[in-house]
């Protein structure tokens, strides 16, 4: 055993260890950085599988509207387009339904903030002020546009929930930069 | 009967002999030994890359039919390479000599990491039981290519042996006399590595596919990362080995600025920067220089040094076309705000704002979205549009016109170099190699190369018969090949021969050299009865004198 690392190390100068030692230094140190960032985004990937929850989620609750089916949570039902105004029926707000989604009888109660476990499941937007964000749910309005691309609006907390409403599902990356994960009507 | 067994013994040592040597026998020039070679190694290298993807269940799952016809066409690739090394290991002089050559092809190491790696799949189809365990010892596919790698480890360390640590890592990054085929196999591995995180870098900007496969990605990131900086370490620090580059620090600095070693660390420095510093800053737009990994490759292709050479040499007159055009965008721009901003200030708004016109016209790019509307405006275009045609193309000149310089300067200096190599007569084996790696960079195809070759050879048989017809032709040494074809200059080789010999008696003591060539130990009988000949017509032209 002596030998053999007497014929790989031989005839090696201090400086030779040296840069050895810098490589290996340089191997963990890549291995390291590179792990935290593998570790994001396999969480990152885990949100994404969340989404495609949600959004698949949010299509049946749909079906279910279609077909006149009973559904919950009540709050996330759109107001009618005529039927229900008529009735003088109130409209749900965005905040309540997404609260009932994932609070603790929700559907989605066990999702969490996978990037920032301290911070809130959604939020209104990606915001690179608010570090909290990253990880995060946005739910954004589709105003749909004949004459181009839709465009894109907030889900303020006090959104009303109509039908025919196109809603487009996102996650906040690590950058702050939102990676589309589907679209759904309620 | 017997003669039957006889001639199908010999036809099949006849054809064990032409498969060994046509894709086995390492000795021989032109067989398809590195063809098959590759052609294997790309397959392990395929079978890699097929592995990894099996486990992506968005690729895996939608192809499972592709995958497997993938692995039963490899494996049947893989067995008839087994199949064949075990026929020809007879012939193979690694067991040749063992008692019973199959056998210690056999059980040596490679061949039974090639068996291991094939068996799981046969046993799977001819046994019922649950194998797929077994599948994981295709990984040792990847062994496979320790067969290349092996034998130009063996032949670096022996070519280097004795040499300092430092001047090995040099020897490895660096194309040097001792540097071999592990200096190829580290090139190649780099070049592989390169395309490799290029390609994942363009895949990453596609959404659809980024989504699924971001995780991929980024463990691909960090390997061409680990193996980037690492070439960049192991560079910087055998730097010192060239002399450009000797002292310790400064040269280590100047080799660092040149531009192949800046290039390396914009390759590397973005993952460092991005992860340390994503907190402060948005460092998002670095991934895109991860692209410049795309340079690297510039350090291996002769072209692009070409180019390098060339730009460098032409620079004052590519700086003289630079000035004319920068003047004449310049005079464009304020000749364009003169004339349209009056007619269109939303457009021709300032004088900046006219240069993107002048030099969108001059370039004949011509997008539309700005044009002068106004009589003198349009006049104006009209005659820089012209002179931006003949402007523009001139710097395009200069750099194909010196290129093509650059290339005839460098088949020049080959043709110089085959000269000398000629001078002997015989192209040497390392000449030959030298050749064809110097015909490869100048990308000259094989019929060229030979046609380059011949017109030397001619030149240089031209130039041995100039010498034999002059008088002072004993200064000539010309090879047996040569003479054996131009019995004319043998003979003139022959008499200055003799010539010279009567010249050595003339000058020498004849009874010291008659002692020497009369005792029969110091020469053959031919030589002494030469000796003697030369000795009777020395006496008589004494005695004449």
């Amino acid at each position: 055993m002596k030998k053999n690392t007497q014929g790989i190390f031989g005839g090696m100068k201090f400086s030779d260890f040296v840069f050895l030692g810098v490589l290996i230094a340089n191997l963990m140190l890549v291995g390291y950085l590179g792990l935290d960032d593998y570790q994001r985004a396999t969480k990152l990937s885990q949100i994404q599988d969340n989404g495609e929850e949600i959004v698949s989620w949010f299509e049946d609750f749909s079906q279910k509207l279609e077909s006149k089916e009973e559904v919950t949570p009540a709050a996330c039902v759109p107001l009618g387009k005529e039927a229900d105004v008529t009735k003088g029926a109130k409209a749900n707000a965005w905040k309540s339904c997404a609260e009932s989604l994932f609070a603790g009888n929700g559907p989605f109660k066990a999702y969490t903030n996978l990037l920032m476990p301290k911070d809130p499941v959604y939020a209104q937007k990606c915001d690179k002020q608010n570090l909290g964000s990253s990880g995060a749910f946005i739910f954004e309005k589709l105003i749909i546009n004949p004459a181009g691309p839709p465009g894109v609006a907030p889900m303020g907390a006090g959104e009303l929930i109509v039908e025919d409403m196109n809603i487009r599902l996102s996650v906040c990356d690590t950058g702050y930069y939102l990676i589309k994960i589907g679209e759904f009507k309620l | 009967m017997n003669l039957n067994t006889i001639s199908i013994a010999s036809l099949n040592l006849r054809l064990r002999k032409r498969l060994y040597d046509l894709f086995f026998n390492t000795h021989l020039k032109n067989n398809f030994h590195h063809q098959f070679e590759h052609f294997i190694t790309y397959m392990i290298v395929l079978n890699m890359a097929g592995l990894v993807l099996e486990h992506i269940p968005i690729i895996y799952e939608s192809r499972e039919h592709l995958f497997h016809l993938f692995d039963v066409i490899s494996l049947g690739i893989f067995t008839v390479e087994y199949v064949l090394r075990f026929y020809v290991a007879p012939e193979d002089s690694a067991f040749n000599s063992a008692k019973n050559p199959r056998f210690a092809f056999f059980k040596s190491p490679f061949a039974l990491i090639d068996l291991i790696s094939i068996l799981p799949f046969y046993l799977g189809a001819f046994f019922d039981a649950d194998l797929r365990v077994l599948r994981a010892l295709r990984l040792l596919r990847l062994f496979k290519l320790f067969r290349a790698l092996t034998p130009a480890v063996k032949d670096f360390r022996e070519q280097n042996r004795g040499k300092s640590f430092r001047y090995k890592i040099y020897a490895l990054v660096n194309e040097t006399p001792t540097s071999g085929q592990l200096h190829q196999i580290f090139d190649f591995f780099i070049v592989v590595w390169v395309i490799i995180s290029v390609l994942a870098v363009i895949l990453e900007s596609v959404h659809s596919i980024n989504y699924h496969l971001h995780s991929e990605f980024m463990i691909l990131d960090i390997l061409a990362v680990a193996i980037f900086s690492t070439e960049y370490l192991m560079r910087m620090y055998s730097c010192t080995e060239n002399p450009k580059y000797q002292a310790w620090l400064s040269g280590r600095l100047r080799n660092a600025a040149s531009p192949t070693s800046l290039i390396d660390l914009f390759a590397v420095l973005p993952f460092y920067l991005e992860t340390l510093l994503h907190h402060l800053f948005d460092l998002r737009f670095l991934r895109v220089f991860r692209l410049m990994r795309l340079l690297k490759l510039a350090r291996y292709s002769g072209a692009t040094q070409s180019l390098f050479i060339v730009i460098k040499r032409e620079w004052p007159v590519m700086k003289a076309s630079a000035f004319i055009m920068i003047l004449l965008v310049m005079l464009a721009a304020c000749l364009g705000y003169l004339f349209e901003h009056e007619a269109q200030p939303d457009k021709f708004e300032n004088i900046p704002q006219s240069i993107y016109w002048a030099v969108v016209t001059l370039a004949s790019v011509g997008y539309g979205d700005i044009s002068p509307i106004t009589p003198a405006g349009r006049a104006m275009t009209i005659v820089l549009a012209l002179l931006g045609i003949g402007i523009f193309a001139i710097p395009a000149a200069i750099l194909s016109s010196a290129l093509s310089d650059q290339l005839r300067i460098e088949r020049e200096k080959m043709m110089n170099e085959l000269y000398h190599m000629l001078e002997d007569g015989v192209i040497s084996a390392e000449e030959q190699e030298l050749i064809e790696a110097e015909a490869k960079r100048l990308h000259l195809s094989k019929s060229e190369l030979e046609r380059l070759l011949e017109k030397a050879k001619v030149q240089m048989g031209v130039d041995h018969a100039a010498a034999t017809s002059t008088a002072n032709v004993g200064s000539q040494e010309l090879d047996l090949k040569f003479l054996s074809t131009h019995p004319a200059v043998a003979a003139e080789q022959l008499k200055i021969t003799i010539s010279k010999l009567q010249q050595i008696m003339s000058v020498s003591s004849a009874d010291e050299l008659a002692n020497y060539f009369g005792d029969p130990n110091n020469a053959t009988p031919l030589q002494s009865a030469l000796f003697q000949i030369l000795l009777q017509n020395a006496e008589k032209q004494k005695g004449g004198s």
